[in-house]
């Protein structure tokens, strides 16, 4: 017998919520295993069954014979009170006014009453991933896709083998997660530089507070010595201690250049340079969405700006002729706060050439913008030290003012843009099936050079069942149709020795990993309405990624159909296992330590090139009507 | 694919069933602390010592901050306006026409409103005043000082069935430990096993079936060993029980102990009657804590059962097949192209008889319009040599 330590990253608990009032949990952590769940939603032991004398007096005579069992002891209780019962209500209507013996032992007996049984009923649910082998489970998974889901597709809006093209850039860290990871927007010709007149805009929904840790300004948009938008407390805690309001912090010109956290924001200075920092005066709350402007221009409204959250304006004047800082920044920063000096250190974050295998940032999917090698991924201590925490997107900057409380505003934020008219920076966050060349991982130890056109790495999904979210697809600006480097956001290989690691283990143990897989999520604001004419209008809108079923067109949805050719697969090869099959597919999800072969093991095994980065709950209609 | 047949109004029945269950509630969920919960609402505005209390309390059949926790039935205690309890304690009326107490009383405007509320839920008036039996004309048989126990509607469902309420009760209180000083009865907890308890029914209230215009079926709550003696009613409906104080408890016997009070101290020692010193110098709290601490037992034995009663409507649906009728489908998939029926060999047509499944049953209104479908557990043969009824049956 050996012990081994299981830690948080070996347990996974599921949770779905269904009604009416139905719980079900799946978890290996304590007391909460359960695999099933009861039919009676209400169920008390107070309640048992009524068992008359007549039927008591039936039972008992059948389990005469079986005298020493329970069964019998419960049919002698059961009739007991019946009879006690009767006798009692015999006497009352007899005219006895002593009926006190006979309910004493009626009531002595009540409590040995047999249950409702209706209430110990339970139905299984159950809860899996598709299999790496064909099993039922694999039947399973087909029967819904290819069945199910066509034969319910009209009664459902969206019933099929795809997901909503509508996510969320998700910001956080902790002490697992690197805080160091941004995305930086190279800007080579200053067309990301703050316009004279500007408006930045985006929803975000600040979702991570903690009571054990002090909270520090986060930033969400910053381009250097220009402007700077942070999310910082906003001094008001829940139950649990910890932040559930906060506020937006505007850094404009040569503000911008000091790290948020070291702002005072109960007694902000007014002296340059730290002169131009405001607060809004409203709050965002916590797990609610909320959509932040910042507008300012020096011949609109005597140079007064504004800070909306949601329709909530606080005004800040700056009597200027431009914000604009004196030297091109060479990068924006999303989700960080690039805190470093103009120079080399600045411009080896955004300069390479990707076809360069050794350089840094081909890793992290990086546009080119220049020749010359990037810089040492090392960064300083305080470099990227500002991770924002909160769910963000369709994030815009604008090249005019946008006063909201205008009629023709109103609902600008509400929809999507359709083009990107006087947009100088937009990020939807949607999938855009194609990326720039880069180092894709194949393995948790082999990366290839190579674009992606799918939401995940099918490679390592189909090769070795690993999860790894292809992330230079949705984070493309549409304006300059430009990816950003992924700073901190790369997935490294192992390259020590290691045992009996599977792709998932390795994934969720490798902080930046996790970081880069949970970084987008998919989108619950309600208040927004996603529009995707700059996806129609795209060079990738005839991809096979945005059909149902292959048929029709739609841009809300990510297909996961036919993920990779069926005819990469072997029809020959009948095996799924052996010497010859894996000399032929090489890296498995129980052999990742090889290179990878000329098929997808799982792919060629199941025979199944949809998607397996799904997960099946089969539970009973009972619980959602 | 359906195949249409009218279903006339001979074909339609309509029943109404009633299931039963019984309640069993235990005595430690009444006693302990974990399955009572209390609302403490109500605070005097009377600086350091100020007292707090609910207007009712909750008891649970599990530890209420269980997510599986049920409530079981919710207590308080009320006074009619007009009793001795209220006169003795009252020292008149301001010009607003509030009642003014004696600063020994305790809430006694609240114990008032919460008899108002009761009168006017049961008996329509909340002026009007409970009396037990039931139909008595009779003053002495009025209910001054009640304890109200309201069953929450998971147990009485569509109501109590009559003649099948029982509750074990202890009339007197304990007596004090001797080893004290000052001996208290007020919060000694009741003996266990139960011993000295008596049983409060309505079994032989069948004999006298009383009704209240606003309250349901009404039914006399007598003492099992002397069925002449009347406790208290029970709403059978409502699922309420009043109990009157002064027949149900001991209510002569003297109560020792501290209660709360506002004032230098903050506490009050009291040795005096149950009614009416008691209930008028305590607060809500403290007589609903002593009742259910020292009055039910606290052991895991049955205090209280009813059984309750679930009606259901149900509309019985008789759909015919005849021997000619069903027998064919109109499914696209039945017949191939030349309208051959596929599952018939061909070189059995014209010999073999066509025969279907029927698995669903659609019932339609006048326009056509599905309404309810009724699937069968499993597929039933139709053919030629077959009469079916099927019974589809609605419950609600």
């Amino acid at each position: 017998m050996s012990f081994i330590k299981l830690g948080k990253r070996n347990l996974e608990n599921v949770s779905v919520l269904l009604r009416p009032h139905v719980h079900f949990i799946s978890s290996s952590q304590g007391a909460g295993v359960t695999g099933s769940q009861y039919v009676s939603p209400v169920r008390s032991p107070a309640i048992k069954q009524v068992i008359d004398l007549e039927n008591a007096s039936n039972n008992l005579a059948d389990s005469k014979e079986d005298n020493t069992s329970d069964v019998h002891k419960l049919n002698e209780d059961n009739y007991a009170r019946a009879v006690a019962f009767e006798i009692a209500r015999a006497a009352a209507r007899a005219g006895e006014t002593n009926i006190a013996s006979s309910l004493s032992a009626y009531l002595n007996l009540v409590d040995e009453a047999p249950k409702d049984v209706r209430f110990d009923k339970q139905i299984d649910a159950f809860r899996f991933d598709p299999p790496f082998k064909f099993t039922k489970n694999t039947t399973v998974k087909n029967v819904t896709r290819k069945t199910l889901m066509p034969y319910h597709q009209h009664k459902y809006d969206n019933c099929g083998f795809w997901y909503t093209n509508y996510n969320t850039l998700n910001f956080f860290d902790n002490e697992h997660i690197p805080t160091g990871s941004a995305l930086l927007y190279t800007n080579p010709s200053g067309s990301y530089d703050l316009p004279n007149n500007f408006s930045v805009s985006f929803w975000i929904n600040p979702r991570y507070s903690k009571a054990s840790r002090d909270y520090r300004a986060g930033t969400i948009f910053h381009l250097s010595s220009s402007i700077c938008i942070s999310l910082v407390s906003g001094s008001s805690i829940d139950e649990f201690g910890a932040e559930n309001e906060f506020k937006i912090l505007l850094q404009l010109s040569q503000s911008a250049d000091k790290a948020p956290s070291l702002i005072d924001l109960s007694t902000p200075s007014s002296a340059y340079p730290n002169d131009l920092v405001f607060t809004s005066s409203h709050v965002l709350k916590k797990n609610h969405w909320h959509n932040v402007l910042v507008t300012w221009s020096n011949s609109s409204n005597n140079s007064t700006g504004s800070i909306f959250i949601d329709s909530n304006k606080t005004d800040f004047h700056i009597p200027s002729a431009s914000l604009n800082a004196t030297k091109s920044p060479r990068f924006l920063c999303i989700g960080n706060y690039y805190d470093n000096s103009y120079g080399a250190t600045m411009d080896g974050l955004v300069t390479n050439d990707p076809k360069d295998a050794g350089s840094n940032s081909i890793n992290e999917g990086y546009l080119p913008a220049g020749v010359s090698p990037d810089r040492a991924l090392t960064r300083g201590p305080n470099e990227f030290s500002h991770p924002l925490n909160a769910e963000i997107h369709d994030i815009r900057m604008y090249n005019k003012y946008i006063n909201k409380n205008l009629k023709k505003y109103e609902n600008l934020f509400e929809e999507s843009p359709t083009s990107t008219d006087d947009l100088v920076f937009y990020v939807p966050v949607y999938f855009f099936p194609s990326s720039s060349l880069r180092d894709v991982l194949v393995t948790p130890f082999q990366r290839i050079l190579s674009t992606t056109n799918d939401p995940f790495s099918v490679q390592y999904s189909f090769g070795v069942g690993g999860k790894m979210t292809n992330l230079e697809n949705y984070t493309l600006d549409f304006v300059e149709m430009r990816q950003p480097r992924h700073l901190g956001l790369f997935p490294y290989t192992i390259n020590t020795t290691v045992q009996d690691v599977t792709a998932d283990s390795y994934t969720y143990d490798t902080g930046s990993n996790a970081k880069r897989l949970l970084s987008i999520l998919p989108n619950d604001n309600g208040l927004h309405k996603p529009r995707y004419d700059l996806l129609e209008k795209s060079v990738m809108s005839a991809s096979n990624m945005f059909k149902k079923s292959g048929r029709a067109i739609d841009y809300s949805i990510i297909a996961l159909d036919n993920l990779i050719p069926t005819s990469s697969l072997y029809p020959g090869l009948v095996f799924t296992s052996g010497s010859i099959f894996d000399q032929i597919v090489g890296s498995a999800p129980d052999n990742p330590g090889v290179a990878p072969g000329a098929v997808l093991t799982i792919a060629q095994r199941t025979r199944d090139v949809s998607s397996n980065e799904i997960t099946i709950v089969d539970i009973s209609n009972l619980y959602y009507g | 694919m359906a195949t249409f047949k009218t279903i006339s109004s001979a074909d339609i029945k309509t029943t109404r069933t009633t299931l039963n269950q019984l309640v069993d509630f235990v005595e430690e969920d009444v006693s302990g602390s974990a399955t009572r919960k209390k609302y403490q609402v109500f605070v005097t505005s009377s600086g350091g010592n100020a007292v707090t209390s609910s207007l009712f309390q909750t008891v649970f059949d599990q530890n209420y901050a269980l997510q599986t926790a049920n409530e079981i039935f919710d207590m308080t205690f009320g006074v009619h306006s007009g009793s001795a309890t209220a006169f003795s304690a009252s020292t008149g009326v301001d010009t607003n026409g509030k009642i003014l107490f004696t600063s020994e009383s305790l809430m006694m405007r609240e114990k008032i409103n919460v008899y108002r509320q009761f009168s006017q839920t049961l008996l329509g008036d909340a002026s009007g005043k409970f009396r037990a039996p039931f139909s008595s004309t009779t003053d002495t048989d009025d209910i001054d000082n009640a304890l109200f126990l309201c069953f929450k509607r998971l147990f009485t469902r569509d109501g109590v069935k009559r003649e099948t309420f029982a509750m074990r009760f202890f009339q007197s209180s304990s007596a004090g430990h001797a080893s004290e000083a000052h001996p208290s009865n007020v919060d000694v907890t009741a003996t266990n096993p139960s011993s000295g308890s008596v049983i409060f029914t309505d079994v032989g209230a069948a004999s006298s079936i009383e009704r209240s215009q606003f309250g349901g079926d009404v039914g006399n709550i007598v003492l099992a060993s002397d069925t002449s003696q009347t406790v208290g009613l029970m709403f059978y409906q409502k699922g309420i029980a009043v109990l009157d104080i002064e027949r149900a408890l001991n209510s002569n016997q003297i109560m020792t102990g501290s209660l709360s009070a506002v004032g230098a101290t903050g506490v009050a020692h009291i040795s005096a009657s149950f009614v009416p010193h008691f209930v008028a110098s305590a607060s809500m709290d403290q007589i609903l804590d002593h009742v259910a601490s020292t009055r039910f037992g606290s052991g895991s034995n049955t205090f209280l059962t009813f059984q309750n009663n679930t009606k259901i409507n149900s509309t019985l649906v008789f759909c015919r097949a005849t021997a000619d009728e069903f027998n064919y489908s109109s499914n696209p998939s039945y017949t191939d192209s030349e309208g051959r029926i596929i599952v018939i060999d061909e070189s059995e047509q014209g010999t073999q008889k066509s025969f279907a499944f029927v698995s669903t049953i659609g019932l339609y209104d006048a326009n056509e319009e599905l309404l309810a479908t009724a699937k069968l557990s499993r597929p039933v043969e139709k053919n030629d040599e077959k009469d079916l009824t099927f019974r589809v049956r609605l419950d609600f």
